[in-house]
């Protein structure tokens, strides 16, 4: 990977979540701070999956995971990432209400850049993007295979 | 017969003394008698001949003492002899009339002998041996005899049996005994009681033995007495504790007859002692298995010993009324009077199988309810909270919009406030239904199915295009009518709120499903449901479709089949998740609040 593919200021925001307040949160608090990255959104694992394989989801990017979602769950998600080469580098935050959704993801520790707590999402969440930018800023995104050829 | 005269020169003599002699007759005539007699008596007899002819008289020669005679090889025989005077012209003769008694020395030798061996045999038995004569009166009375009734010989002879050891209410099966002896001739065998002379009762066997006289005729009747009281008191002791066990035992011989039941047996099979005794012990058994049981009990006869029965697989028994039930059994081989027979100990162990299963499912039970429980608490950090921080989300927004006079926004919010409280609402609704279900019944009460099917497809009101259609018979059957009802009304609202698009069909029909069960199916026309939900969509809270896109607690199937199963039923989807689903569930026949399992 060169150093030229290095285009963390416009890593999309791929927000996988059911609830569309949580998804409202998240873009209200995008605007409130001047964020112009692209902001994408799945409403469940499988479709978020099927965003991916499709490649409608331009790289560099970092998920924003729920875990209690229709069809196919945040843990069940992270399952599928673990086990698909393309994906399994991604940047993946997941979105928990309480500290045992935590624990449930222990598992998939490996693939979970941080959690960020649903109730801190209004107020705190300038917390949770400044933690994205700091991160945008120190880790050299991975871009993933699919997005290599962009 | 020799004839011989005064000088003793034998002068006549017949046939048959010449043949005992071992002479030809001419041979004998002119002998001297004495050349018949051994050696040692010859230098005797002249005088003895002499003082005959003296005073000659009809007797018998030699009286109390042994005569012996000797042929002409020198070998000797007893004799009797028999001398009459004979009156001749020319003088007295003697008739000598001699017979030889070889033959009854012989017999009178055994006689002595084996009567020297019946009064030691007699003398020194353990059994007490009496002979009466036949009117009843004591002839002998020998020491076993003393010592079982207390009376010594001195004191029994002469007295009469029945008086003497028979007591007070055992005359009658005396008497009974005697005359049918009497009649038929025959040894009779019993056991019954005597009076010792001190007057303690002795449990005996007799043996009565009719004697008779050379001429057949009854001579009296020899008696066999055995004590019999240890024997009497260790079957005593054996029946006491057998009638006394609270398990079941059954005695079987060899060829698989019942010989012996308890109370306990009699109970725990549901037959009467008399039904059992006699019979094989393979009606105890269920029919599946008797077939075989004759082998195995051949089996055990041939290496008998005290073990468990079956090599711990699980028995069952087979009551009278048709019942099976568990039990443990415990052989142990016993000697009887007729060879090896087995001592089977049944214990019913019914109530322990029971108490484990139920244990079991009473185990599974308080699993499932855990399960449950930690579903809840989850569902309640998760699902309820969702709804909650939502309105908090808006409440905070509106404040801000309100800071900023943006009210252009305010209306949407307000709107999606409310929508959270509804969902928030059919949330803990549908919950509560969840934890309730199978606990509220209402009334057993007769449903006709079709109209309770278009009551509840109405009360739903569904879009204009889509239609209730009942194919078929639908049953009219009396069932707790408010988990039937909250079933069909859940698995209509689902193929109503799922179907996407304008025009769709719900099918409702009925079919048997074993005796005890009618199976309903509730098919549609909508979306269907992928394969890989099918169990997932059964579980609480789970939709298929964001709640912002289809409202619903996610409860709906999850109630559903709590239910079904809560009634014994089962469900299932059949569904290819391209166009159409079918829920189909069994519901019993005859419902009752007890018949949850």
């Amino acid at each position: 990977m060169s150093r030229s593919m290095q285009v963390y200021r416009d890593a999309t925001l791929f927000i996988v979540d059911d609830d569309d307040i949580d998804a409202m949160t998240i873009e209200r608090s995008f605007r409130k701070m001047k964020l112009l990255n692209p902001v994408l959104r799945a409403k469940d694992g499988q479709q978020a999956l099927d965003m991916l394989a499709a490649d409608q989801v331009p790289a560099p990017y970092i998920i924003l995971l729920d875990l209690n979602m229709p069809r196919m769950g945040g843990l069940e998600f992270l399952a599928r990432v673990r086990k698909d080469p393309k994906l399994t580098s991604v940047v993946i935050f997941v979105l928990t209400t309480s500290k045992s959704d935590e624990d449930l993801a222990a598992a998939y520790q490996d693939h979970v850049a941080g959690y960020v707590l649903k109730q801190q999402i209004g107020n705190n969440f300038i917390d949770l993007i400044s933690l994205i930018e700091c991160y945008w800023r120190v880790v050299e995104l991975p871009i993933p295979a699919s997005g290599q050829s962009e | 017969m020799v004839v011989a005269d005064d000088k003793g020169i034998i002068r006549l003599v017949n046939a048959a003394a010449a043949d005992m002699f071992g002479y030809a007759r001419a041979e004998m005539l002119g002998l001297s008698i004495e050349s018949l007699l051994p050696m040692r008596y010859r230098d005797a007899h002249p005088a003895h001949r002499a003082s005959y002819f003296h005073s000659p008289s009809r007797r018998a020669m030699g009286i109390g003492q042994d005569l012996y005679a000797r042929r002409q090889d020198g070998s000797e025989f007893p004799v009797e002899v028999g001398l009459n005077p004979i009156a001749t012209a020319t003088g007295t003769l003697v008739l000598s009339v001699i017979v030889d008694i070889t033959e009854r020395k012989r017999i009178a030798a055994q006689v002595q002998a084996s009567l020297a061996l019946q009064a030691a045999i007699v003398s020194s038995s353990d059994s007490a041996i009496i002979s009466e004569s036949v009117s009843g009166s004591i002839t002998s009375w020998n020491p076993a005899a003393e010592r079982l009734f207390g009376y010594s010989a001195e004191e029994a002879i002469g007295r009469s049996i029945v008086d003497l050891v028979v007591p007070d209410g055992y005359f009658d099966e005396e008497h009974a005994s005697r005359q049918q002896m009497q009649d038929d001739g025959k040894v009779k065998t019993f056991e019954t009681r005597r009076r010792h002379k001190d007057g303690h009762l002795v449990d005996v066997s007799v043996t009565l033995f009719p004697l008779l006289d050379s001429r057949g005729r009854p001579a009296g009747t020899a008696v066999f007495k055995t004590d019999i009281s240890a024997r009497q008191w260790q079957e005593q002791r054996f029946r006491t504790v057998v009638e006394a066990l609270p398990t079941g035992i059954v005695i079987v011989d060899r060829s698989g007859a019942i010989q012996l039941v308890n109370p306990h047996a009699e109970k725990m099979f549901g037959y009467s002692r008399d039904e059992l005794i006699g019979e094989t012990v393979d009606i105890l058994l269920p029919t599946a298995l008797r077939d075989s049981h004759a082998e195995h009990r051949n089996a055990y006869f041939g290496a008998p010993s005290a073990r468990a029965m079956g090599n711990g697989r699980d028995l069952l028994c087979r009551r009278k009324d048709g019942l099976e039930f568990s039990v443990e059994i415990g052989l142990t081989p016993i000697g009887t009077g007729h060879g090896t027979a087995v001592l089977a100990v049944v214990t019913d162990i019914s109530e322990r199988v029971r108490d484990s299963q139920q244990l079991a499912e009473q185990r599974d039970e308080l699993k499932r309810s855990n399960d449950e429980l930690t579903a809840f608490a989850y569902v309640a950090s998760h699902d309820l909270k969702s709804p909650l921080r939502g309105i908090d989300q808006l409440a905070m927004w509106i404040e801000e919009d309100l800071k900023n006079e943006q009210l252009s926004t305010i209306p949407e919010h307000m709107r999606l406030m409310q929508s959270r409280i509804r969902r928030m609402e059919n949330l803990l609704d549908d919950l509560l239904a969840y934890s309730r279900a199978g606990r509220v019944e209402g009334r057993v009460s007769p449903v006709v199915v079709a109209d309770l099917a278009r009551g509840i497809f109405d009360m739903l009101s569904p879009p204009p295009g889509i239609s209730l259609e009942l194919p078929g018979d639908l049953p009219i059957f009396t069932t707790l009518n408010t988990p039937f009802e909250q079933v069909l009304r859940n698995l209509f609202s689902n193929a109503i709120k799922h179907h996407d698009r304008d025009v769709g069909r719900i099918t409702f029909q009925s079919k048997s499903a074993g005796e005890r069960f009618l199976e309903f199916t509730v098919r549609d026309d909508g979306p269907g449901i992928p394969p890989q939900y099918h169990e997932r969509v059964f579980g609480m809270f789970q939709t298929l479709r964001p709640r912002d896109e289809i409202e619903g607690s996610g409860m709906g199937l999850a109630l559903v089949k709590k239910l079904v199963e809560c009634y014994g039923g089962t469900i299932g989807i059949d569904s290819d998740g391209v166009r159409g689903c079918s829920i189909h569930f069994t519901w019993p026949v005859a419902i009752s609040r007890g018949s949850r399992s």
